[in-house]
């Protein structure tokens, strides 16, 4: 079960880098979430599928992709680094200014992310990083899920929101907005 | 509760060349004019579809797709595994918004009946 570490405590970026390194956490405002246990295998192959099809169209371009563990750092206004409060792990992540990332991941809005849910993981998902993301103005965001395989996906709008996301299943073919000729092709994805 | 005809008539079709006919898990009409011996014939005011692993595609693609066409002003899709639900509603344009998502720890209220609140701890006991 995902947990709250200590409630009430308010955590920033410079007491996050202390934590034991086999531990996977996120802090989203202050407030830190155990990713941990390791996710599942079809997590896992589902990620690999995805990682493939983003590395090998972005191999010849500017942007970049990772898979997690990848901090990313959202800082609020003029938050200082140590003083950042909201530090994520995304599955995977796609950032195209080189100028947002350092030798500890993403500082910064990334251009695209991807999260992969386990039961554990979808309320976080679904509502703590679909705000988030949102009010960080990550353009365009996938949740992944792997029981029922589906995939929605929510972009921001002309009012710089996230509306009705697009859903999609099964042998479907995702457009990515981000990259207009690239096709995510779902066959490949869930596979089992 | 289902299994409970709803029929939804496109344009002016005659009650037997419906071509769309769902049984939601759980559906809630306002108008006694819609409800006949044979369930409903109509929109419903609201819907809630309780997604199973083969089922998910059809509740959040085609049955999400069918009623924003046939406007129903609410569509809650419950998630039995991960705890969670998605509400979707008609806005200014008559289309469905971004969805509200809750989890189990919190209270929904419902957009039909803004006086009833839905208490997920008691939907989601184990």
């Amino acid at each position: 079960m995902e947990s709250t570490a200590i409630k009430d405590q308010k955590f920033t970026y410079q007491e996050y880098l202390g934590w034991p390194d086999e531990e996977r956490w996120e802090i989203i405002d202050g407030e830190a979430f155990n990713m941990t246990p390791a996710p599942s295998r079809a997590h896992q192959g589902i990620l690999g599928a995805l990682f493939n099809a983003f590395y090998h169209y972005l191999e010849d371009k500017s942007c970049e992709v990772y898979v997690a563990p990848l901090d990313v750092r959202l800082p609020e206004y003029d938050q200082s680094e140590m003083n950042i409060t909201t530090v994520v792990q995304p599955d995977l992540t796609v950032i195209c200014d080189p100028a947002k990332l350092d030798d500890k991941g993403c500082l910064g809005t990334p251009d695209l992310i991807i999260e992969i849910i386990s039961p554990s993981t979808a309320a976080h998902d679904y509502i703590r990083k679909l705000t988030l993301y949102e009010r960080r103005q990550v353009p365009e965001y996938w949740i992944v899920h792997p029981i029922d395989k589906t995939v929605m996906v929510f972009q921001l709008n002309d009012h710089r929101e996230y509306g009705k996301p697009r859903i999609y299943a099964g042998a479907d073919q995702i457009p990515v907005g981000l990259f207009p000729d690239l096709i995510v092709d779902l066959r490949k994805v869930f596979r089992d | 509760m289902a299994p409970f005809d709803v029929r939804l008539p496109e344009g002016d079709q005659s009650e037997m060349d419906i071509t769309t006919v769902v049984q939601p898990d759980l559906t809630v009409i306002c108008d006694s004019a819609k409800l006949d011996d044979k369930g409903c014939l109509g929109s419903p005011d609201l819907i809630i579809e309780i997604i199973s692993p083969s089922t998910a595609a059809h509740d959040y693609i085609e049955k999400l797709s069918l009623y924003e066409r046939r406007q129903v002003p609410e569509y809650w899709i419950v998630h039995p595994i991960d705890k969670t639900v998605m509400v979707f509603l008609l806005n200014d344009r008559l289309e469905y918004g971004k969805p509200r998502i809750y989890a189990a720890e919190h209270e929904i209220q419902v957009g039909l009946f803004p006086d009833l609140m839905i208490d997920l701890k008691k939907v989601f006991k184990n």
